[in-house]
């Protein structure tokens, strides 16, 4: 291995160690009710999100392209732009914070399988110099933070209803993480579509096509309709608790098939990318 | 009329089509469509999955998308979208104006103070008002309408694009043109449209690329001559992302690209044929690849060929390539041979020579109306999606009561999300929350 992915690995490391410290402290200090347990949990997440941004750009500066080639590098930021909307949304709606007995665990879950794939140098195609593959990428990771928080709030509000422990009085009332996943379905609903969007914009100036039935572009289709059909069932046919939870989690794993598997299909144009 | 506006905007007629169209996709996505793959990749899935193969298209499941059922159900979900949109619109003019649905099930509390004093509050808190109502975050109310316009948009557009569009793919070699009225290489256009022609000929003048260290492709473009039918001359250059308009046609530098090696070939009567070889870049210098010409140069017999940009293997930017070339026969080799430029060789009773080697790349030439108007339906859904999700409404109506004046309130969506603010409201005017 040389010096140079030695030191990314090593970094990402460090960013695991810190966020799984970070996960133990936060959720000791929700069940056992230690509130500076709990406040510590978010500033160990904050420097191992530090550390996390240093090595993202300092693999940026080696490649010379941004994290979004490698499959390493597609989690590395995913995770840690998960994170980064967990903390946004959590300044914003102080009431979601205990999400973070999903995220963080989500977050270093992430970061330890970019571990396991070659950090590999990929050059970046000549496709793929314009603003529009920038904005296509981002979208669809922002899309992913408030669908774990989404993700996060539905898994609380079914272990709540499942069997009620003394600790589970510090998550939010049950209603309230119900329409709260709601919310951020709908957020994570508009950022997915304009990451399609952009996505097809791209294709049209890079191919001349905006649209090819390509595999990862027809998942994702399927899985915005599904949320369409999430958010219309919802807002028109009263679905609420425990269904709405169990629906909201289905969508949620064809969202990581269409994310994560699709791009490696043999006869999608995006495997090209990702071997 | 009436009726059918009743049933296309009826909320489970509007699920029912969406869920249509959802099981008709996943169900696509796992068989091969027809209209989508080529002769040879049919021809692949029926050796790969004989019985399955078979199985699918008796059903119908390859052709999921060209049946007319799923026309039908495409129909139904645009009338629904027509008559939703039309009825969204209406309703967003309406309540946009201030124009109160009813009521009764809005949130509502009692307070003495006088609606001046509640007013002034709303004002404050960028409510405005309208014809007796007050309204927060109004262009919220555009957000629904926005959203099913930019879907009819993007279906019409599409449709209209995909019957009248028209592409074409070519393969050139340096210094070779493509006129007016020759075969593609590949062709596609729409149903109400006849096959592309171009209005000039096309030469290819030069291709350059350039690679990473990693030997990927960096950068790749073609510098291209157009001669119209007066001997007008355009000198363009096109590159990837950098699309070129030439009198309505898009050309579009494709990132195939390699050497063509014109090869003289010459049988034992003396019989000689300048073949054109057009193989495709290696991976790396030292990393060739194999392209197989099946009964060449005779039937039975098998040429396959690659090359190295360099002969010495050290750049993949070579001037002095090297061409090998093999024979088989039945599977196994009958002879090898290595030519340079100008130089020959004898390789299973043939004489190959070879004169020249060139650039070759593909570039695809569209004529396609509609971009703007797609486009402009990517905006409005975008927009509405926003409005819809991020600019609620919400509205307060003042009514006079015995103890002073009811405030009646409430968000258009996400009404429990937003009841905080209204208990906030709540707490101001009974006197227990300061006025912030």
């Amino acid at each position: 291995m040389d010096s140079q992915t030695a030191i990314n690995v090593g970094m990402h490391w460090g960013a695991v160690f810190l966020y799984v410290l970070a996960t133990i402290t936060n959720v000791a200090g929700i069940v056992f009710r230690k509130d500076k347990w709990e406040r510590g949990s978010l500033w160990l997440a904050g420097l191992g999100m530090a550390v996390h941004a240093a090595v993202i750009i300092y693999w940026w500066r080696i490649v010379g392209h941004g994290p979004y080639m490698a499959p390493s590098e597609v989690l590395s930021s995913d995770a840690w732009m998960v994170l980064a909307a967990y903390f946004v949304f959590a300044r914003f709606f102080p009431v979601i914070r205990p999400a973070s007995i999903v995220v963080f665990p989500a977050v270093f879950t992430m970061v330890a399988l970019a571990i396991f794939y070659n950090p590999g140098i990929r050059s970046l195609p000549p496709t793929f110099g314009t603003v529009w593959l920038i904005l296509h990428i981002l979208f669809y990771k922002i899309s992913l933070g408030t669908l774990v928080v989404a993700l996060a709030l539905s898994v609380l509000f079914l272990l709540r209803s499942v069997r009620e422990a003394a600790w589970m009085q510090r998550l939010p009332d049950p209603a309230v993480m119900d329409i709260y996943a709601y919310r951020f379905a709908g957020f994570g609903f508009v950022f997915w579509g304009i990451g399609v969007l952009a996505g097809s914009v791209w294709a049209y100036y890079s191919w001349g096509r905006y649209w090819n039935w390509d595999p990862v572009e027809t998942w994702s289709l399927i899985t915005w309709i599904l949320f369409g059909i999430y958010l219309h069932l919802r807002r028109f046919f009263g679905l609420k608790g425990k269904p709405a939870a169990w629906f909201f989690i289905g969508c949620f794993v064809m969202a990581i098939v269409a994310y994560y598997v699709t791009s490696h299909m043999g006869t999608s144009i995006h495997s090209e990318y990702f071997k | 009329m009436q009726s059918l506006r009743r049933l296309f905007t009826k909320r489970s007629t509007i699920l029912s089509l969406i869920i249509l169209i959802l099981a008709a996709m996943l169900l696509a996505s796992f068989v091969p469509q027809t209209f989508l793959m080529s002769k040879e990749g049919i021809k692949k899935w029926h050796s790969d999955y004989p019985a399955w193969s078979l199985t699918a298209e008796k059903m119908g499941l390859t052709s999921i998308y060209t049946h007319p059922l799923f026309a039908l159900v495409l129909l139904g979900a645009s009338a629904s979208l027509a008559f939703s949109s039309l009825d969204s619109v209406r309703r967003a003019v309406k309540l946009s104006r201030g124009t109160v649905e009813d009521a009764t099930e809005w949130l509502r509390f009692e307070t003495g103070r006088p609606a001046a004093d509640i007013e002034v509050y709303l004002r404050k808190h960028r409510y405005s008002s309208r014809n007796g109502s007050f309204v927060r975050y109004a262009p919220g109310y555009w957000g629904a309408p926005m959203l099913h316009i930019g879907f009819m948009v993007v279906i019409i557009v599409s449709l209209w694009m995909a019957l009248t569009q028209r592409r074409g793919l070519v393969s050139l070699v340096e210094g070779e043109a493509f006129v007016p009225g020759q075969a593609w290489l590949a062709s596609e256009e729409g149903l109400l449209v006849k096959p592309l022609i171009l209005d000039d000929a096309v030469r290819l003048d030069g291709l350059d690329f350039e690679f990473w260290p990693s030997y990927a492709t960096k950068r790749i473009g073609s510098h291209l001559t157009f001669v119209s039918s007066r001997g007008d001359v355009t000198r363009r250059t096109v590159e990837v992302n950098s699309v070129l308009m030439h009198k309505g046609v898009r050309v579009y530098q494709m990132l195939d690209f390699g050497h063509a090696f014109a090869v003289q070939v010459v049988d034992s009567s003396g019989k000689s044929n300048l073949t054109h070889l057009l193989i495709h870049r290696q991976s790396a210098p030292d990393k060739p690849e194999y392209v197989t010409y099946e009964d060449f140069p005779e039937k039975g017999r098998t040429l396959k060929a690659k090359y190295f940009a360099e002969a010495d293997r050290s750049s993949l930017n070579g001037k002095n390539p090297e061409l090998v070339l093999r024979i088989d026969e039945k599977g196994k080799e009958v002879g090898q041979a290595l030519l340079t430029i100008g130089g020959k060789a004898d390789l299973a009773g043939y004489h190959f020579r070879l004169e020249g080697v060139r650039r070759w790349t593909n570039l695809t030439f569209v004529r396609i109306t509609g971009v703007g108007g797609l486009f402009c339906g990517f905006a409005l859904i975008c927009l509405g999606c926003v409005l819809h999700f991020f600019v609620v409404p919400r509205v307060a109506v003042l009514q006079p009561s015995p103890g002073g004046t009811e405030l009646c309130w409430r968000a258009e969506r996400f009404e429990d999300f937003f009841k905080e603010e209204f208990d906030t409201l709540r707490l101001v005017f009974e006197g227990q929350a300061k006025d912030g």
